[in-house]
């Protein structure tokens, strides 16, 4: 009994290992084709129109209802203390700092990550991958190395409109519904955001662009088992990069901290 | 005049989660040879066949090509090895977000040609398969299962390949699709004086073979002449290439039992 159960567990500490492994060497791989080989220029403007320009629409309405809700919570929470010249820093700091870059993160792992996951899935299992290994394609400068970029280029842009959008939003519940004063949402925002805020928020994305596609592109690659592998795969590429987001964002937010 | 071995299989096993789907195959493949492997389904020649090309790794055995064992390379010397091999997928495996042009020109594509040079050797290859260039700028969704085929051997073609190696090329197709894959293929190995290798089901390949080969418990059973396999006394040749259900190879659901 106590063997069986010592052994299983061994077992899974060695699956963990292997798949860690497997998962971290994919990057290291995928890192090395990047500085190793010639950046193909349009399959990377090719991928900043899919996982950048596509995605717009969605980050723009994340950041808009995000702010517009914010700005009414910060409101009537306020309101106690009389604290309400205050909303537009704490809108823009709560934006800035983490609502911009983690649900930027989010929303493009479930739009974009997913894509990428069930597109490189679909080549895996119809054999596309393997024709591309058989003409001696290197299929990391192929397929992970433009979708990897991308994302993690394009990501810092798309966390900036959901901000400004944020910004905006709360602007709107703030001037437009709860009949505050403009000039208090602005200058409280001068008085309370800086550049370090900005650039935080903007690392941040940086890292969650990164993680989506890598966590993306990887589950691709290791899909098996026809099309039921490939919901599988896309599923699990989809609440992984999102669980790694998470994590990452307080170790971020505290590395950050310190700099 | 001996033909040498070109590729030579030397205990070559694989296992999958616990299940050995080569057992030990050993077979040479003499150099501007058709040589066809037959088996039943899911008896692993694909497997096989993606043993000897590299895209899996046997547990254990020896792939030798030109005398070099492939299993003890590193990636950059096996990749300059298997520059000599083509690859004709089953189901063509072309890239569905790519036209005919792209997928037959990929290669050249990818290594920076452009597509002002890399058009002329695309129709050249385009013609060898007897396809006309009107399909220069169709996709594979818009292509029927022979015209894919030919797309995909001619992205094979396109390598300029020593060997080539066929996964099942006429599965699935009508027999007069099948019989011009069939004819496609033996004229471009007389033509470049290949080497083929085939998986097939198909025995009228056999016509076009030099050797047959029969895969059968994860081993090579028997090597025989292609010319006259018709009339080989082998119980497992004979059974297999005439379909026979009784014999010493069973068949997959016990047939006099069957019960519908």
């Amino acid at each position: 009994m106590i063997i069986r159960f010592v052994d299983s567990v061994g077992r899974w500490a060695i699956e963990v290992c292997r798949s860690l492994g497997s998962f971290v060497l994919f990057l290291v791989k995928t890192v090395g084709t990047l500085f190793t080989t010639k950046l193909k220029v349009s399959k990377l403007f090719a991928q900043f129109q899919r996982i950048g320009v596509d995605s717009l629409s969605v980050v723009i309405l994340t950041g808009l209802s995000t702010g517009m809700a914010l700005a009414l919570q910060t409101y009537f929470g306020f309101k106690r203390v009389g604290g309400e010249q205050f909303i537009g820093s704490i809108v823009a700091l709560g934006m800035i700092r983490e609502l911009g870059p983690v649900l930027t993160g989010l929303m493009v792992a479930g739009r974009a990550g997913s894509a990428i996951t069930a597109e490189i899935g679909t080549m895996r299992i119809t054999e596309q991958v393997d024709a591309l290994k058989t003409l001696r394609i290197n299929t990391y400068q192929y397929l992970a190395v433009p979708r990897i970029l991308a994302s993690t280029l394009i990501l810092p842009f798309l966390a900036l409109f959901t901000m400004i959008c944020g910004i905006v939003g709360g602007y709107i519940v703030c001037v437009y519904v709860l009949q505050l004063s403009p000039e208090d949402y602005k200058s409280s925002i001068r008085t309370y955001v800086e550049m370090k805020d900005i650039t935080g928020g903007l690392i941040k994305s940086c890292a969650f662009g990164l993680i989506l596609s890598w966590v993306g592109a990887y589950k691709g690659y290791r899909t098996t088992g026809g099309a039921r592998g490939v919901g599988r795969s896309t599923t699990s590429s989809v609440v992984t990069a999102s669980i790694i987001i998470l994590i990452a964002n307080y170790f971020l937010t505290k590395f950050l901290e310190t700099m | 005049m001996s033909k040498r071995p070109i590729i030579q299989l030397k205990d070559l096993k694989k296992e999958f989660d616990g299940k050995w789907v080569t057992k030990g195959v050993n077979l040479d493949i003499d150099e501007g040879t058709v040589t066809c492997i037959i088996g039943r389904s899911g008896e692993g020649k694909s497997v096989l066949l993606k043993q000897i090309i590299g895209l899996i790794e046997p547990t254990s055995g020896h792939v030798y090509v030109n005398g070099k064992d492939t299993t003890q390379l590193s990636e950059p010397k096996r990749n300059e090895l298997f520059e000599d091999f083509g690859y004709v997928f089953q189901f063509a495996a072309l890239l569905d977000s790519l036209n005919v042009f792209e997928n037959i020109g990929i290669k050249l594509l990818e290594n920076g040609h452009s597509p002002k040079k890399v058009l002329p050797i695309v129709k050249e290859k385009l013609s060898m398969v007897r396809l006309s260039e009107d399909t220069l700028k169709k996709y594979p969704s818009e292509l029927s299962g022979g015209m894919r085929k030919r797309v995909g051997l001619a992205r094979t073609l396109i390598t300029n390949p020593k060997i080539i190696l066929y996964d099942e090329p006429t599965t699935g197709l009508d027999p007069i699709t099948a019989r011009v894959i069939q004819e496609l293929m033996f004229n471009t190995q007389q033509k470049l004086k290949l080497t083929s290798v085939i998986i097939t089901h198909d025995v009228n390949m056999f016509q076009y073979a030099d050797k047959v080969a029969l895969l059968y418990d994860g081993k090579i059973h028997c090597v025989v002449d292609a010319k006259t396999v018709w009339e080989s006394k082998d119980p497992y040749i004979y059974q297999f290439i005439r379909g026979l259900p009784d014999g010493p190879i069973q068949a997959e659901i016990p047939h006099d039992k069957d019960k519908f």
